[in-house]
């Protein structure tokens, strides 16, 4: 993925989308999140899909199928109680569909370089203000997470924590606080760094030189998007292409 | 700080390279510069002591960091050789908020360089840089890739400089005294009624430590730390200090080897700060709390609050305790990150560049605090590029290269 052009990128992610939406059928989309997770294990993003999964994902999941099929007991439209079962396959619905949109989001979005993200935000038309608010979205989140670990290194380090996980999961509440503090003082010193630097034109000015994108993995990305959406099509709405 | 000082800061720089401005901590320094550098118009540049928050943010490495600010390839602008002099080559791929204290300095200097300000105003910001990138950043600075109209710098290390460098003094600049509030200096004497402590004997053996796999810092570490002694640890940017510091404070499991207190094996990492307390070089990481009181351990029942009290007074916060820390200047903000560190009273205590932003009294002041609390049977380790809390210190010198200790007395 790595190499596919910034405007077949957005295709693709917007295709899979549509056809996410689309599908209403549990195993295809069972198919669609093993068939994600190849890619992702191929771009190395498969360790950042099964967090996703595992502290993300399974937990909405228990969480819609808990309120549609445990508490409200029905799919929205249908009197409360009347289809316990037909609210928890909704509530899986949802969840899947939530699961391969991140898949197919963490595959697009995550799998752009570095190098290569000045030029492929770029492609999609993104400039000024813009272009610098989604240069810092991706350049966020591994300073979070670092400042967040920083945070608890200090915590550690003068003895107001313990050592275990279960111990920095209980310092969450305690971790947010200087974090959100680190989020302000930062946004407030950066944008006098960006205003004194002239950033917003210099980020149109970042390199693209022998930028590396290839037309063929661009072609391969959309076709087999398009592959994905042509058989959600076809378990939708069977006559539509002739597939009856 | 009146209109007048700025225009006697150019006529002091005029048809000089570099400047710079000497001066007690509260002086008007900084503030000073700041103002200085607010005319964007005029193509100065501000660099504070806060190097992280002088990068962009928006880049995920290093190279692309130097990119942003030179406007092209790095191969074709003519950066390169001064990113090779700074040794940030090997570091292009690294995220800059991964890079240790002094190589975020490095880069944070030749980002303003490559900006080619017409003056470059750098407070204290060197004062992170060993000897030898130290001496690579003033070249760089007096050099023809440096401001055109000069850099303006203030450090508290001035006097220990391998090169002298025209300095003009703060009072000479700015005639009109500066309306800060007074801030007490620190009283090293409030110390002495602490408790003593019994430190234990700390003994590494063979440990080796990574951040990930197969990036050791250290490597095969060996070494006895004797109680009641100052251990100054010194070393290149990126050595490996601080993460000997977090391997001593059990704020990082070592890969390999093993850690005995006492002659029994320990796993320091399961009571992180416990037995060796850290200070971190970065004091705005370590400061948690919305007042300095809530922050020194006031709150804590664990602690007691007449050693807090003489470590307060110690460092001269008595006048701060309702002020939310991360208001404060830098300097008091290391003094509160210190005194956070040393008021739970640890046996061991490491400090982690503990003059950073602290003027020469300061200094003196804090070489005494770190005395008495070995005089207390605590274990110290410093770590510093400063060599006047060095030479002031005289402890048992180890010294850090590539990973590896060695002794250096």
């Amino acid at each position: 993925m790595s190499r596919v052009p910034p405007v077949a990128r957005l295709a693709t992610l917007l295709i899979l989308i549509v056809a996410t939406f689309i599908n209403l059928r549990l195993q295809l989309l069972g198919v669609m999140i093993a068939a994600l997770a190849i890619v992702l294990a191929a771009d190395h993003l498969l360790p950042r899909f099964l967090k996703f999964l595992a502290f993300v994902q399974l937990p909405m999941t228990v969480m819609l199928v808990a309120v549609w099929g445990w508490v409200a007991k029905a799919p929205p439209g249908m009197p409360m109680g009347s289809d316990p079962r037909g609210g928890a396959m909704f509530a899986l619905l949802i969840a899947l569909r939530l699961t391969v949109l991140g898949g197919a989001f963490q595959l697009v979005m995550l799998s752009i370089p570095s190098r290569l993200l000045p030029a492929t935000l770029r492609g999609w038309g993104l400039s000024g203000e813009g272009l610098v608010v989604a240069l810092g979205v991706f350049a966020v989140e591994p300073e979070l997470k670092l400042r967040a670990e920083q945070i608890l290194v200090a915590r550690r380090a003068r003895g107001l924590l313990g050592g275990s996980r279960w111990a920095g999961l209980k310092q969450l509440p305690r971790l947010l606080r200087p974090l959100f503090v680190w989020s302000i003082r930062s946004a407030v010193h950066r944008a006098e760094v960006w205003e004194q630097r002239a950033m917003l034109l210099r980020v149109q000015r970042l390199p693209t030189e022998s930028v590396p994108f290839s037309p063929v993995a661009g072609a391969v990305s959309v076709t087999l998007s398009l592959v994905w959406l042509a058989v959600a099509i076809a378990f939708r709405w069977p006559g539509l292409l002739g597939t009856r | 700080m009146s209109r007048k000082s700025t225009e006697l800061l150019l006529a002091a720089l005029e048809g000089k390279r570099i400047l710079a401005i000497d001066g007690p901590n509260f002086s008007g320094r900084s503030d000073l510069l700041r103002r200085f550098c607010r005319v964007i118009s005029d193509g100065r540049l501000y660099l504070g002591p806060e190097v992280y928050f002088a990068l962009s943010g928006l880049t995920t490495s290093v190279r692309q960091e130097l990119e942003l600010h030179a406007g092209g390839t790095l191969e074709s602008s003519d950066c390169l050789e001064s990113a090779e002099k700074l040794e940030l080559t090997k570091l292009f791929e690294q995220h800059p908020a991964t890079l240790s204290g002094g190589e975020q300095t490095c880069l944070a200097v030749l980002c303003a360089i490559i900006l080619k300000p017409k003056i470059l105003a750098v407070d204290c910001a060197l004062e992170q840089l060993d000897s030898h990138k130290l001496q690579t950043s003033l070249n760089l600075l007096q050099g023809p890739a440096g401001p055109t109209g000069g850099a303006v710098v203030t450090d508290n290390r001035l006097d220990e400089w391998d090169v002298a460098i025209p300095t003009v003094a703060i009072a000479e600049l700015s005639p009109d005294p500066f309306g800060h509030p007074a801030i007490p200096p620190l009283d090293p004497s409030k110390v002495d009624c602490l408790d003593p402590v019994r430190a234990p004997v700390i003994e590494l053996r063979n440990v080796t430590a990574a951040y990930r796999r197969g990036w050791e810092v250290l490597r095969g570490v060996s070494l006895t730390l004797q109680p009641g002694r100052v251990y100054t640890l010194q070393g290149p940017n990126g050595s490996g200090k601080s993460t000997l510091a977090k391997v001593l404070s059990g704020v990082l499991r070592p890969t390999a080897g093993q850690i005995f207190v006492n002659d029994a094996e320990s796993n320091l990492s399961k009571t992180p700060g416990r037995i060796a307390g850290y200070h971190l070089q970065n004091p705005d990481v370590g400061l948690f709390e919305a007042s300095v009181r809530a922050e020194l351990g006031f709150k804590s029942d664990s602690m007691s609050a007449s050693a807090v009290t003489a470590v307060r007074d110690a460092f001269g916060l008595q006048d701060f305790a309702a002020s939310n820390p991360l208001a404060l200047p830098f300097p008091v903000r290391k003094r509160v990150s210190l005194a956070a560190t040393i008021a739970r009273l640890p046996p061991w205590i490491v400090l982690d560049e503990p003059t950073l932003g602290a003027d020469a009294a300061t200094v003196v002041a804090l070489a005494q605090i770190i005395q008495s609390l070995s005089r207390k049977r605590h274990g110290v380790i410093v770590i510093s590029h400063s060599r006047k809390l060095l030479e002031m210190l005289r402890g048992n010198e180890l010294k850090i290269e590539n990973g590896q200790v060695f002794s250096g007395n």
